[in-house]
Protein backbone atom coordinates (compact mmCIF):
# COMPACT_ATOMS: atom_id res chain seq x y z
CA UNK A 1 0.00 0.00 0.00
CA UNK A 2 1.46 3.58 -0.73
CA UNK A 3 1.13 6.92 0.81
CA UNK A 4 -1.92 7.74 -1.47
CA UNK A 5 -4.00 4.54 -0.49
CA UNK A 6 -3.07 4.72 2.69
CA UNK A 7 -4.79 8.12 3.22
CA UNK A 8 -7.84 7.37 0.91
CA UNK A 9 -8.37 4.68 2.91
CA UNK A 10 -7.53 6.78 6.17
CA UNK A 11 -10.40 9.19 5.16
CA UNK A 12 -12.83 6.39 4.08
CA UNK A 13 -12.56 4.90 7.42
CA UNK A 14 -12.90 8.05 9.14
CA UNK A 15 -16.18 9.05 7.39
CA UNK A 16 -17.28 5.52 8.19
CA UNK A 17 -16.67 6.69 12.16
CA UNK A 18 -18.51 9.90 11.83
CA UNK A 19 -21.55 9.59 9.17
CA UNK A 20 -23.16 7.25 11.20
CA UNK A 21 -22.97 8.78 13.93
CA UNK A 22 -24.29 11.98 12.98
CA UNK A 23 -27.23 10.71 11.03
CA UNK A 24 -28.08 9.17 14.05
CA UNK A 25 -27.79 12.35 16.04
CA UNK A 26 -30.04 13.86 13.20
CA UNK A 27 -33.11 11.51 13.60
CA UNK A 28 -33.19 10.71 17.78
CA UNK A 29 -35.89 12.71 19.29
CA UNK A 30 -34.48 14.30 22.30
CA UNK A 31 -36.01 13.05 25.44
CA UNK A 32 -34.07 14.98 28.38
CA UNK A 33 -35.88 17.02 30.49
CA UNK A 34 -33.72 20.65 30.62
CA UNK A 35 -34.15 23.00 33.19
CA UNK A 36 -36.35 26.27 32.91
CA UNK A 37 -34.45 28.74 30.64
CA UNK A 38 -32.37 26.46 28.76
CA UNK A 39 -31.68 27.67 25.08
CA UNK A 40 -32.52 25.19 22.36
CA UNK A 41 -30.99 21.67 22.58
CA UNK A 42 -28.91 22.23 19.38
CA UNK A 43 -27.13 24.71 21.17
CA UNK A 44 -27.44 23.77 24.17
CA UNK A 45 -24.82 21.00 24.54
CA UNK A 46 -22.50 23.04 22.98
CA UNK A 47 -22.72 25.95 25.21
CA UNK A 48 -23.02 23.68 28.23
CA UNK A 49 -19.20 23.41 29.32
CA UNK A 50 -20.37 21.32 32.25
CA UNK A 51 -19.03 23.10 35.22
CA UNK A 52 -21.88 21.42 37.37
CA UNK A 53 -23.02 25.14 38.58
CA UNK A 54 -26.10 24.92 37.97
CA UNK A 55 -26.52 21.34 39.77
CA UNK A 56 -24.53 23.12 42.80
CA UNK A 57 -26.99 25.42 42.91
CA UNK A 58 -30.43 23.85 42.62
CA UNK A 59 -31.85 24.53 46.56
CA UNK A 60 -34.63 21.58 45.62
CA UNK A 61 -31.75 19.42 44.38
CA UNK A 62 -33.63 18.39 41.43
CA UNK A 63 -30.77 18.80 38.67
CA UNK A 64 -28.94 15.87 38.38
CA UNK A 65 -26.15 14.98 35.49
CA UNK A 66 -27.14 13.03 32.65
CA UNK A 67 -25.89 9.73 33.04
CA UNK A 68 -23.81 8.31 29.28
CA UNK A 69 -25.88 5.62 29.01
CA UNK A 70 -29.09 7.80 29.08
CA UNK A 71 -27.76 9.88 26.26
CA UNK A 72 -23.74 9.30 25.54
CA UNK A 73 -23.93 12.89 23.36
CA UNK A 74 -25.29 15.14 26.50
CA UNK A 75 -23.58 13.08 28.88
CA UNK A 76 -22.71 15.25 32.41
CA UNK A 77 -25.58 18.07 31.14
CA UNK A 78 -27.65 19.15 33.07
CA UNK A 79 -31.50 17.56 33.03
CA UNK A 80 -34.67 17.26 35.73
CA UNK A 81 -36.09 13.52 36.69
CA UNK A 82 -39.33 14.38 38.03
CA UNK A 83 -40.05 11.28 39.48
CA UNK A 84 -36.99 11.68 41.93
CA UNK A 85 -36.88 15.02 42.44
CA UNK A 86 -39.34 18.16 41.00
CA UNK A 87 -37.84 21.41 39.94
CA UNK A 88 -39.29 24.81 42.28
CA UNK A 89 -38.61 27.38 38.89
CA UNK A 90 -36.79 29.44 40.95
CA UNK A 91 -34.12 29.74 38.08
CA UNK A 92 -31.14 29.81 40.31
CA UNK A 93 -29.43 27.67 37.57
CA UNK A 94 -29.69 30.23 35.04
CA UNK A 95 -28.29 32.81 37.53
CA UNK A 96 -25.43 30.92 37.62
CA UNK A 97 -24.57 29.48 34.09
CA UNK A 98 -21.08 31.27 33.00
CA UNK A 99 -21.96 30.23 29.77
CA UNK A 100 -25.48 31.24 28.89
CA UNK A 101 -26.80 27.69 28.17
CA UNK A 102 -29.75 28.70 30.74
CA UNK A 103 -31.11 31.85 30.69
CA UNK A 104 -33.41 33.57 33.10
CA UNK A 105 -36.59 33.80 31.79
CA UNK A 106 -40.15 35.66 32.60
CA UNK A 107 -41.39 33.49 35.20
CA UNK A 108 -44.97 32.92 33.92
CA UNK A 109 -43.53 31.81 29.83
CA UNK A 110 -41.40 28.63 31.84
CA UNK A 111 -42.45 25.60 30.34
CA UNK A 112 -40.00 22.52 30.71
CA UNK A 113 -42.35 19.97 29.54
CA UNK A 114 -46.14 19.00 29.97
CA UNK A 115 -47.58 15.84 32.58
CA UNK A 116 -49.51 13.40 31.68
CA UNK A 117 -52.01 10.83 33.86
CA UNK A 118 -51.83 7.22 32.87
CA UNK A 119 -55.02 6.16 33.83
CA UNK A 120 -54.07 2.42 33.92
CA UNK A 121 -51.90 3.32 36.91
CA UNK A 122 -53.70 5.84 38.35
CA UNK A 123 -55.53 4.84 41.73
CA UNK A 124 -58.40 7.46 41.16
CA UNK A 125 -58.88 6.30 37.64
CA UNK A 126 -58.41 2.41 37.79
CA UNK A 127 -59.63 1.97 41.63
CA UNK A 128 -61.97 4.90 42.42
CA UNK A 129 -60.09 5.61 45.46
CA UNK A 130 -59.63 9.32 47.39
CA UNK A 131 -56.40 10.22 45.80
CA UNK A 132 -55.80 13.81 44.74
CA UNK A 133 -51.85 14.44 46.04
CA UNK A 134 -50.86 15.82 42.00
CA UNK A 135 -53.82 18.13 42.57
CA UNK A 136 -52.61 19.23 45.62
CA UNK A 137 -48.64 19.53 44.55
CA UNK A 138 -49.37 21.33 41.84
CA UNK A 139 -48.32 24.85 41.94
CA UNK A 140 -50.29 26.68 38.84
CA UNK A 141 -53.09 24.42 39.45
CA UNK A 142 -52.81 22.98 36.20
CA UNK A 143 -54.86 19.77 37.12
CA UNK A 144 -58.78 19.83 37.76
CA UNK A 145 -61.57 17.29 38.44
CA UNK A 146 -63.78 15.91 35.77
CA UNK A 147 -67.45 15.15 36.31
CA UNK A 148 -66.63 11.74 38.10
CA UNK A 149 -63.93 13.61 40.58
CA UNK A 150 -61.08 11.98 38.18
CA UNK A 151 -57.79 14.29 37.69
CA UNK A 152 -57.42 15.94 34.34
CA UNK A 153 -54.28 17.95 32.99
CA UNK A 154 -54.69 21.20 31.15
CA UNK A 155 -51.21 20.72 29.02
CA UNK A 156 -51.78 24.66 28.30
CA UNK A 157 -51.21 25.68 31.69
CA UNK A 158 -48.81 22.73 33.02
CA UNK A 159 -45.15 24.36 33.93
CA UNK A 160 -44.08 20.15 33.80
CA UNK A 161 -42.08 21.28 36.87
CA UNK A 162 -42.64 17.86 37.95
CA UNK A 163 -43.59 17.79 41.83
CA UNK A 164 -46.59 16.47 40.79
CA UNK A 165 -44.70 12.70 39.30
CA UNK A 166 -42.43 13.08 42.22
CA UNK A 167 -45.43 13.22 44.53
CA UNK A 168 -47.39 10.68 43.29
CA UNK A 169 -48.39 7.70 45.70
CA UNK A 170 -48.50 5.07 43.05
CA UNK A 171 -45.78 2.46 44.41
CA UNK A 172 -44.23 1.60 41.42
CA UNK A 173 -40.89 2.54 39.83
CA UNK A 174 -43.30 5.14 36.98
CA UNK A 175 -45.76 7.58 38.22
CA UNK A 176 -49.37 7.01 37.25
CA UNK A 177 -48.67 11.04 36.15
CA UNK A 178 -45.50 10.98 33.98
CA UNK A 179 -43.88 14.56 32.36
CA UNK A 180 -42.45 14.39 29.28
CA UNK A 181 -40.36 17.26 27.44
CA UNK A 182 -42.96 17.88 24.96
CA UNK A 183 -44.93 21.32 23.92
CA UNK A 184 -41.41 22.83 26.75
CA UNK A 185 -40.15 25.98 25.71
CA UNK A 186 -36.59 27.05 24.82
CA UNK A 187 -35.24 29.84 24.53
CA UNK A 188 -33.94 30.50 21.14
CA UNK A 189 -30.88 31.88 19.67
CA UNK A 190 -30.62 34.66 16.22
CA UNK A 191 -26.88 35.08 15.28
CA UNK A 192 -25.74 35.56 18.59
CA UNK A 193 -28.49 36.92 20.22
CA UNK A 194 -31.71 35.35 22.63
CA UNK A 195 -34.94 35.45 21.50
CA UNK B 1 8.14 35.21 61.51
CA UNK B 2 6.33 34.25 58.32
CA UNK B 3 8.86 36.26 56.48
CA UNK B 4 11.52 34.86 57.71
CA UNK B 5 10.45 31.48 57.83
CA UNK B 6 10.40 31.80 54.28
CA UNK B 7 13.68 33.62 53.77
CA UNK B 8 15.45 30.88 55.94
CA UNK B 9 14.06 28.59 52.93
CA UNK B 10 16.19 30.67 50.74
CA UNK B 11 12.81 32.28 48.99
CA UNK B 12 12.72 35.79 47.67
CA UNK B 13 10.11 38.23 48.71
CA UNK B 14 7.80 38.07 45.74
CA UNK B 15 7.40 34.41 46.40
CA UNK B 16 5.89 35.49 49.53
CA UNK B 17 3.10 37.82 48.02
CA UNK B 18 2.84 35.41 45.78
CA UNK B 19 1.91 32.77 47.86
CA UNK B 20 -0.42 35.39 49.48
CA UNK B 21 -2.20 36.34 46.24
CA UNK B 22 -2.34 32.39 45.72
CA UNK B 23 -4.00 31.62 49.13
CA UNK B 24 -6.70 35.29 48.67
CA UNK B 25 -7.32 33.33 44.98
CA UNK B 26 -7.98 29.85 46.25
CA UNK B 27 -9.73 31.40 49.53
CA UNK B 28 -12.01 33.76 46.87
CA UNK B 29 -13.12 30.39 44.52
CA UNK B 30 -13.99 28.07 47.63
CA UNK B 31 -15.99 31.34 48.72
CA UNK B 32 -17.72 32.08 45.23
CA UNK B 33 -18.21 27.90 45.51
CA UNK B 34 -19.93 28.09 48.51
CA UNK B 35 -22.08 31.00 47.83
CA UNK B 36 -23.07 29.00 44.72
CA UNK B 37 -24.99 26.67 46.76
CA UNK B 38 -26.56 29.44 48.67
CA UNK B 39 -30.29 30.16 48.71
CA UNK B 40 -31.09 32.82 47.59
CA UNK B 41 -28.43 33.49 45.39
CA UNK B 42 -26.68 36.81 46.78
CA UNK B 43 -27.27 39.22 43.63
CA UNK B 44 -23.92 41.39 44.13
CA UNK B 45 -21.33 38.70 43.98
CA UNK B 46 -20.24 37.65 40.72
CA UNK B 47 -20.28 33.58 41.83
CA UNK B 48 -19.06 31.84 38.65
CA UNK B 49 -16.40 34.69 37.95
CA UNK B 50 -13.63 32.30 37.48
CA UNK B 51 -15.49 30.25 34.79
CA UNK B 52 -16.15 32.85 32.95
CA UNK B 53 -12.87 34.25 33.33
CA UNK B 54 -11.40 31.18 32.06
CA UNK B 55 -10.21 31.67 28.39
CA UNK B 56 -9.89 28.06 27.12
CA UNK B 57 -13.49 28.18 27.64
CA UNK B 58 -14.85 30.83 26.50
CA UNK B 59 -12.57 30.03 23.14
CA UNK B 60 -14.16 26.53 22.83
CA UNK B 61 -17.67 27.62 23.41
CA UNK B 62 -17.35 30.19 20.68
CA UNK B 63 -15.72 26.99 18.77
CA UNK B 64 -18.44 25.07 19.89
CA UNK B 65 -21.70 26.94 18.97
CA UNK B 66 -19.86 29.44 16.14
CA UNK B 67 -21.34 32.80 17.50
CA UNK B 68 -20.38 35.01 19.85
CA UNK B 69 -21.68 35.63 22.78
CA UNK B 70 -21.73 38.65 25.56
CA UNK B 71 -21.07 36.17 28.42
CA UNK B 72 -18.07 34.98 26.54
CA UNK B 73 -16.66 39.01 27.09
CA UNK B 74 -14.92 38.48 30.31
CA UNK B 75 -13.06 35.02 29.06
CA UNK B 76 -11.44 36.99 25.95
CA UNK B 77 -10.12 39.93 28.62
CA UNK B 78 -8.34 37.72 30.20
CA UNK B 79 -6.89 36.70 26.76
CA UNK B 80 -5.86 39.98 25.54
CA UNK B 81 -4.60 40.67 29.28
CA UNK B 82 -2.27 37.20 28.76
CA UNK B 83 -0.92 38.53 25.77
CA UNK B 84 -0.45 41.60 27.20
CA UNK B 85 1.01 40.80 30.40
CA UNK B 86 2.36 37.42 29.54
CA UNK B 87 0.77 34.13 31.62
CA UNK B 88 0.48 35.38 35.19
CA UNK B 89 -2.63 33.16 35.90
CA UNK B 90 -0.80 29.82 36.69
CA UNK B 91 1.43 31.09 39.26
CA UNK B 92 -0.51 33.89 40.75
CA UNK B 93 -4.16 33.16 40.28
CA UNK B 94 -5.17 29.48 39.42
CA UNK B 95 -6.78 27.68 42.38
CA UNK B 96 -5.89 24.29 41.45
CA UNK B 97 -1.87 25.29 40.76
CA UNK B 98 -2.06 27.05 44.14
CA UNK B 99 -3.54 24.50 45.97
CA UNK B 100 -1.17 22.06 44.97
CA UNK B 101 1.40 24.26 45.23
CA UNK B 102 0.23 25.00 49.28
CA UNK B 103 0.20 20.96 49.91
CA UNK B 104 3.47 20.89 48.91
CA UNK B 105 4.37 23.14 51.35
CA UNK B 106 1.89 21.28 53.87
CA UNK B 107 3.67 17.84 53.23
CA UNK B 108 7.08 19.57 53.02
CA UNK B 109 7.72 17.96 49.93
CA UNK B 110 10.99 20.43 49.31
CA UNK B 111 12.58 18.58 52.14
CA UNK B 112 12.12 15.02 50.42
CA UNK B 113 15.43 15.52 48.31
CA UNK B 114 13.49 13.14 45.45
CA UNK B 115 13.98 14.70 42.57
CA UNK B 116 12.01 14.46 39.26
CA UNK B 117 13.08 14.40 35.67
CA UNK B 118 10.64 14.65 33.10
CA UNK B 119 10.57 11.94 30.11
CA UNK B 120 11.19 13.69 26.37
CA UNK B 121 7.57 11.82 25.52
CA UNK B 122 5.97 13.83 28.59
CA UNK B 123 6.78 17.40 27.57
CA UNK B 124 4.71 17.63 25.20
CA UNK B 125 1.35 16.02 26.49
CA UNK B 126 -0.19 19.21 27.43
CA UNK B 127 0.29 20.70 24.11
CA UNK B 128 -1.42 17.09 22.71
CA UNK B 129 -3.94 17.62 25.31
CA UNK B 130 -5.03 21.37 24.29
CA UNK B 131 -4.98 19.96 20.60
CA UNK B 132 -7.50 17.64 21.43
CA UNK B 133 -9.73 19.87 23.44
CA UNK B 134 -9.98 22.49 20.51
CA UNK B 135 -10.49 19.72 18.03
CA UNK B 136 -13.47 18.40 19.71
CA UNK B 137 -14.82 21.73 20.15
CA UNK B 138 -14.63 21.91 15.95
CA UNK B 139 -16.00 18.52 15.59
CA UNK B 140 -19.11 19.34 17.52
CA UNK B 141 -19.06 22.33 15.36
CA UNK B 142 -19.00 20.71 12.12
CA UNK B 143 -20.36 17.14 13.01
CA UNK B 144 -22.32 17.97 15.97
CA UNK B 145 -20.51 15.41 18.09
CA UNK B 146 -20.27 15.34 21.43
CA UNK B 147 -18.09 17.62 23.39
CA UNK B 148 -15.83 16.74 25.02
CA UNK B 149 -12.83 19.10 25.64
CA UNK B 150 -14.03 19.81 29.62
CA UNK B 151 -12.53 16.82 30.61
CA UNK B 152 -9.45 19.06 31.31
CA UNK B 153 -10.71 22.14 32.66
CA UNK B 154 -9.52 22.91 35.75
CA UNK B 155 -12.61 24.44 36.77
CA UNK B 156 -14.43 21.88 35.56
CA UNK B 157 -13.30 19.50 37.62
CA UNK B 158 -12.75 21.36 40.62
CA UNK B 159 -16.24 22.55 40.21
CA UNK B 160 -17.34 19.32 39.62
CA UNK B 161 -15.51 17.34 42.22
CA UNK B 162 -16.96 20.18 44.61
CA UNK B 163 -20.57 18.87 43.80
CA UNK B 164 -20.01 15.10 45.10
CA UNK B 165 -19.50 13.78 41.84
CA UNK B 166 -17.74 10.71 42.45
CA UNK B 167 -16.06 10.23 39.35
CA UNK B 168 -14.44 14.30 39.33
CA UNK B 169 -13.64 13.59 43.13
CA UNK B 170 -11.83 10.58 42.65
CA UNK B 171 -10.00 12.41 38.87
CA UNK B 172 -9.37 15.76 41.53
CA UNK B 173 -7.92 13.39 43.99
CA UNK B 174 -5.39 11.58 41.68
CA UNK B 175 -4.53 15.15 40.09
CA UNK B 176 -3.75 16.79 43.67
CA UNK B 177 -1.74 13.43 44.76
CA UNK B 178 0.35 13.32 41.83
CA UNK B 179 0.79 16.49 41.75
CA UNK B 180 2.54 16.16 45.38
CA UNK B 181 4.43 13.31 44.76
CA UNK B 182 6.11 14.92 41.47
CA UNK B 183 6.00 18.75 41.59
CA UNK B 184 2.83 20.39 39.39
CA UNK B 185 2.83 17.56 37.27
CA UNK B 186 -0.48 18.34 36.18
CA UNK B 187 0.44 22.13 35.67
CA UNK B 188 3.13 21.21 33.52
CA UNK B 189 2.21 17.70 31.61
CA UNK B 190 -1.07 18.03 31.27
CA UNK B 191 -3.22 21.07 31.82
CA UNK B 192 -4.30 22.36 28.35
CA UNK B 193 -5.60 25.68 29.98
CA UNK B 194 -1.88 26.62 31.34
CA UNK B 195 -0.47 25.89 27.95
CA UNK B 196 -2.79 27.55 26.33
CA UNK B 197 -2.23 30.53 28.29
CA UNK B 198 1.53 30.08 28.25
CA UNK B 199 1.27 30.61 24.20
CA UNK B 200 -0.56 33.01 24.14
CA UNK B 201 1.52 34.83 26.66
CA UNK B 202 3.99 34.28 25.08
CA UNK B 203 2.90 35.93 21.35
CA UNK B 204 3.99 39.21 22.51
CA UNK B 205 7.90 38.24 24.49
CA UNK B 206 8.91 36.26 20.80
CA UNK B 207 7.84 39.59 18.88
CA UNK B 208 10.01 41.25 21.28
CA UNK B 209 12.86 38.72 20.89
CA UNK B 210 12.50 38.84 17.91
CA UNK B 211 12.75 42.62 17.09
Amino acid sequence: MNRKEFLVSLTAVAIAILLPGTLIKRFRKNFLIRPPGSVEEKFFSKLCVRCGQCIRACPAKCLKQVRLERSFENGTTPEIIPREQGCILCQSCGKVCPTGAIRNVNQETIKIGTARIYENQCLVWTHQKECLVCLEFCPVHAIYLDGQGRPIVNPEICTGCGLCEENCPVTTKEAAIRVTNKGEKRVYIYNGNYA
Amino acid sequence: MFEKFFLHNGLKKRLIFRRLVQLTSIFFFFFLLHKTAVFPLPEKIPVTMYFKINGLLALETLINSGKFFIFLLPGFIMILLIIIAGNFFCFWLCPLGGSIDYLNLLVFRRLWKVSFTSPKILRKTSLWILIFVLASSLSTLIFSFPYTGFIFDPFVILGQAMTGVKLWVVFLSIIVLSSVLFPRLWCNYVCPLGRFYTLTGNILKKRKKGE
